[in-house]
């Protein structure tokens, strides 16, 4: 990882002293371990603020300013690239002329509540070191080791490692870069004929918070329908009507066809829920978007886009 | 005050429309318990939160002065969905009312004072209040001179505007400099101007025993405090009526606050001097 | 002060007897999530670590009603609004001593006092009828910071019995008339001169490793307020808070609230649900105005109401109880120390 890091920051002072970009949106270390912070640096000086670890989980296609002048250079994970293309495609940025792309080959990023789980009692996590295939976990009083392979968030375990042609250039970080394990046949966790059942007991414990649609890159309107219309017709949170589904589901189906699966919404949930099965449930339901992979292609468009059938090739 | 939270059945008695595109109507509200009548103790400056069942709630300046217990009126403009739907409701319709709310204007510092009162559009509604409480017969002569100054974007928009011409045609001791920005063509026998421009040419220079009262858009009083400044007055003689979205009423729920004042139970009175004090977050 | 012994294989009969009664809730894990969940029999003792969400719940529950009505729109006699009440008698188990000590900061806000002739007579009903059994921290827990904000692991503010674990037992401090009640003597003996001291020793012990956690102080912000508003720290952390709002749903001194209707013009209620200043709508005017439009003028009142209007009102106490919360679960590593420390470094206040 150091030589990554090394490399990200060598080549944001680069860009920022010859004015190529006039600021760079990246990660810089959180002060808690096993948490990073996305930030803009805007001079060559504080390049030395970027960093880079198993823990950049947000999707950084959600944090560029609204306000910029000059390009933007991005480290970019394949997800974030794919939300990038997405947002070129739907026009809310204009990738050719207002970014610098520098792709980061992506191990998968860890799962801190995983991490959390798997060390027992309540102590203090002092630091957590990422390494192949293990992670050193230190404690007050003690240290441990876990699979590293154990502890990938769910979206990296089913990253299909592929990524859209928009890359200014790679940075390349350690030399042989292991390609992810890849378990595309992970069971579908929303039961096709109990799916009632799974809906209620997966979204039982959301406090709806909106964190999930704060850090997705592809919910960006300005009023959502939820504050449209106030809390009401999701149902008051009396006791026995609690309902959390309603927002979810209208924004699933938003989410068809423009979800990249980067996971960012299940990392940012305070209560775990995996947020994405019901993006995910909806695409096994629909021959169509099952095969279409957003953000992949630049010049294509999600099969409900629109009724073009000259655009539409990927459909039989 | 028992509970803030539980309105009291109060009766529309009466609805007027003020002005001729019908979107601002005066409700008389009649309280019915007499006991809650009698408990309704109120000064101009104070608000109300209207509780129109089934819909929700708003604040609401009351209109009126202290007069017949258990009476007020409120000025309403139709904006969101409260306000569309009191707008359908008629005589005899019941609502809620809580309150009365806030501090109102500082009348005991204002005794033996001249007054200035400045209004703008339809913030003139608590003004109103309190030159009908300080026209009346018992109060007026606690009182000094009394100017106003009132202005609307054109004369359809001016709020009272017969009762303020009859209140300055009657001799009763007040000057009223009544303007529009733009008369439309239609007729109009007093001034033309911006509230600031009518405010530096008939209010009186600032003295030590002048206060003056500010309730408009925030434009207007943007502009109309230099004014003052430039007449003499000090901010702790200038008093403005703020507003922000409330929920309780009662600076509870958090949501109104200028720092860390809260504008339903600190204000929604403050002098200029307690305002320069807080945030620029208004 | 009366204090007991009670040994660990007599709390699932103690918490059993104590069900009979009141409403007990205590800490236990529900998909994972610790959190306070009504009692069920099965614990025989009480979890180590935080509860994911904090004691307001009880407090100030969502979906609280408020007012119910009862109307017909042209008659007077079925007219009637009639106050809500819940007079529930709650038991909640397990409580640390920073969501105990929560209970007094939004009692502060929200009961009566000099400032303010209004009461929450919700809150005041529940917090009439809720005990509070805490329990005591023996060591650093693995993200709270009690320490910075003037609390400690021992503190017993707002609890009416505090329990400690010494191992095989829990040393029982009695606090309150409501906690004596708790306290029969068939489970409770008292404790002995070598119990008590068993207990300082570990807080001795625990004390060591609290102190090299190196809380930094939370301080009332000093300083010009409108030098502490304009500071460019609030554009630097919107470029990344999300206004997700979850530090605000976490946090056991957040208590704004929204009142909302459910009900069609002839019958209903008013409710109470909690909000969150981190959203657009939370100021937005029936015009459409807003004046606080912006991300950064959000954070800025969080923090600015934590740190300096609430301390400015309320005794000087900053609104927080360092249970570490919001950083543990801020999505992008907002945390309220350091916060404070760069308004310390920027204000020109007291450097310490």
């Amino acid at each position: 990882m150091d030589t990554l890091v090394a490399e990200i920051r060598q080549k944001a002072e680069d860009l920022l002293s010859r004015k190529v970009v006039s600021m760079v949106l990246g990660f810089t270390r959180g002060n808690l371990p096993m948490v990073t912070r996305p930030c803009i640096v805007r001079s060559p000086e504080d390049a030395d603020l970027l960093w880079w670890d198993d823990f950049c989980v947000m999707n950084l296609a959600a944090f560029i300013p609204p306000r910029h002048e000059g390009k933007i250079g991005v480290f970019a994970k394949r997800c974030d690239l794919r939300n990038l293309v997405i947002l070129n495609s739907e026009k809310k940025i204009n990738l050719h002329d207002d970014f610098y792309i520098m792709g980061i080959p992506c191990h998968g990023m860890l799962d801190s509540e995983k991490v959390r789980q798997a060390v027992p009692g309540n102590k203090r996590i002092e630091s957590v070191t990422s390494g192949k295939p293990f992670i050193e976990i230190m404690q007050h009083g003690g240290s441990q080791s876990l699979e590293r392979h154990d502890m990938l968030r769910e979206s990296c375990l089913t990253c299909s490692q592929t990524s859209p042609d928009i890359v200014d250039e790679w940075i390349t970080g350690p030399a042989d870069p292991e390609p992810l394990p890849h378990d595309s046949e992970q069971s579908p966790v929303i039961e096709p004929d109990r799916d009632a059942e799974s809906f209620d007991a997966l979204f039982s414990e959301c406090i709806r918070c909106y964190a999930c649609r704060e850090a997705c890159p592809s919910c960006y309107c300005e009023t959502c329908f939820v504050d449209k219309a106030g809390y009401l017709w999701q149902g008051p949170d009396i006791p026995g009507e609690k309902n959390s589904l309603d927002f979810h589901f209208f924004r699933a189906f938003h989410m068809l066809g423009r979800c990249t699966d980067c996971g960012a919404c299940e990392s940012a949930c305070p209560v775990h829920i995996p947020v994405r099965q019901l993006v995910l449930h909806l695409k096994r339901g629909n021959a169509a978007f099952q095969k279409y992979e957003p953000g992949l292609n630049p010049s294509l468009q999600p099969p409900d886009a629109c009724f073009c059938p000259a655009i539409h090739n990927h459909r039989k | 005050m028992t509970e803030p939270f539980l309105p009291v059945l109060a009766k529309i008695i009466a609805i007027r429309s003020e002005t001729a595109d019908k979107l601002i109507k005066t409700f008389t509200l009649s309280i019915q318990d007499k006991a809650d009548a009698d408990r309704f103790d109120f000064l101009p400056g104070q608000f109300i939160e209207l509780f129109l069942p089934g819909k929700g709630e708003f604040p609401v300046g009351i209109a009126s002065a202290p007069a017949e217990k258990g009476i007020i009126e409120i000025t309403v403009k139709k904006t969101g969905l409260v306000t569309t739907y009191l707008h359908t409701r008629t005589i005899n319709d019941n609502v809620g009312i809580r309150g009365p709310f806030g501090r109102p204007f500082p009348w005991q510092g204002m005794s033996g004072k001249n007054v200035v009162l400045i209004g703008g559009g339809f913030a003139f509604t608590t003004l109103r209040a309190a030159l009908q409480y300080i026209l009346n017969r018992e109060n007026r002569p606690l009182f000094k001179d009394i100017h106003v100054v009132y202005g609307a974007t054109n004369p359809e928009l001016l709020l009272y505007r017969a009762e303020l011409e009859q209140w300055a045609g009657h001799g009763q001791d007040i000057q009223l400099h009544l303007t529009v920005d733009r008369t439309n063509g239609m007729a109009w026998h007093h001034e033309t101007g911006l509230v600031p421009e009518i405010v530096r040419q008939r209010v009186p220079t600032g003295s030590a025993d002048t206060v003056a009262l500010v309730c408009g858009p925030p434009i207007m009083v943007k502009f109309t405090i230099p004014v003052l400044d430039a007449l003499g007055y000090r901010h702790d003689q200038v008093f403005l009526s703020l507003e922000n979205k409330m929920k309780c009423g009662v600076g509870l729920c958090g949501r109104c606050n200028i720092g860390p004042v809260y504008i339903c139970k600190d204000g929604p009175v403050f002098s200029l001097e307690k305002l320069n004090q807080l945030p620029d977050e208004y | 002060m009366d204090t007991f012994i009670l040994e660990k294989t007599a709390f699932q009969s103690f918490s059993g007897e104590v069900a009979r009664d009141y409403s007990v809730y205590l800490p236990t894990f529900q998909k994972g999530i610790l959190g306070f969940n009504p009692y069920n029999g099965d614990a025989t003792a009480l979890e180590e670590g935080l509860t994911r969400h904090p004691l307001k719940q009880f407090l100030l529950p969502n979906g609280d009603i408020i007012v119910h009505y009862h109307r017909h729109p042209q008659g007077s006699e079925e007219n009637r609004f009639s106050p809500a009440s819940d007079d529930r008698n709650i038991v909640v188990l397990g409580v640390r001593p920073c969501d105990a000590r929560s209970v007094g900061l939004n009692a502060m806000a929200l009961l009566s006092d000099s400032s303010n002739p209004y009461q929450d007579s919700g809150f005041q009903q529940r917090r009439r009828h809720l005990i509070v059994i805490g329990l005591g921290c023996l060591s650093p827990c693995a993200d709270g910071f009690c320490g910075s904000v003037g609390g400690s692991p021992e503190d017993e503010t707002g609890m009416d019995l505090i329990f400690f674990d010494l191992g095989d037992s829990y040393l029982v401090k009695v606090l309150t008339e409501k906690g004596a009640r708790l306290t029969p003597e068939k489970r409770f003996q008292p404790a002995e001169a070598a119990d008590i001291k068993r207990l300082s020793d570990l807080v001795a012990t625990g004390r060591k490793t609290f102190a090299a956690a190196a809380d930094p102080k939370i301080s009332y912000a000093e300083g010009d307020i409108n030098t502490l508003f304009n500071l460019p720290l609030w554009e630097e952390l919107a470029e990344r808070c999300l206004n997700c709002g979850i530090c605000t749903h976490l946090c056991p001194t957040c208590y704004c609230f929204d009142l909302l209707d459910h009900g069609n013009e002839k019958q209903g209620y008013r409710f109470r649900v909690l909000d969150s200043c981190m959203y657009q709508l939370f100021t937005q005017h029936a015009s459409g105005y807003n004046p606080r439009k912006s991300k950064a003028s959000r954070i800025r009142q969080r923090f600015m109401h934590k740190l300096r209007y609430y301390p400015e009102n309320f005794n000087q106490q900053v609104a927080c109880v360092g249970c570490g919360r919001c950083v543990r679960y801020c999505p992008v590593n907002i945390d309220i120390r350091e916060v404070a420390s760069q308004i310390r470094l920027h204000s020109g206040g007291n450097h310490d």
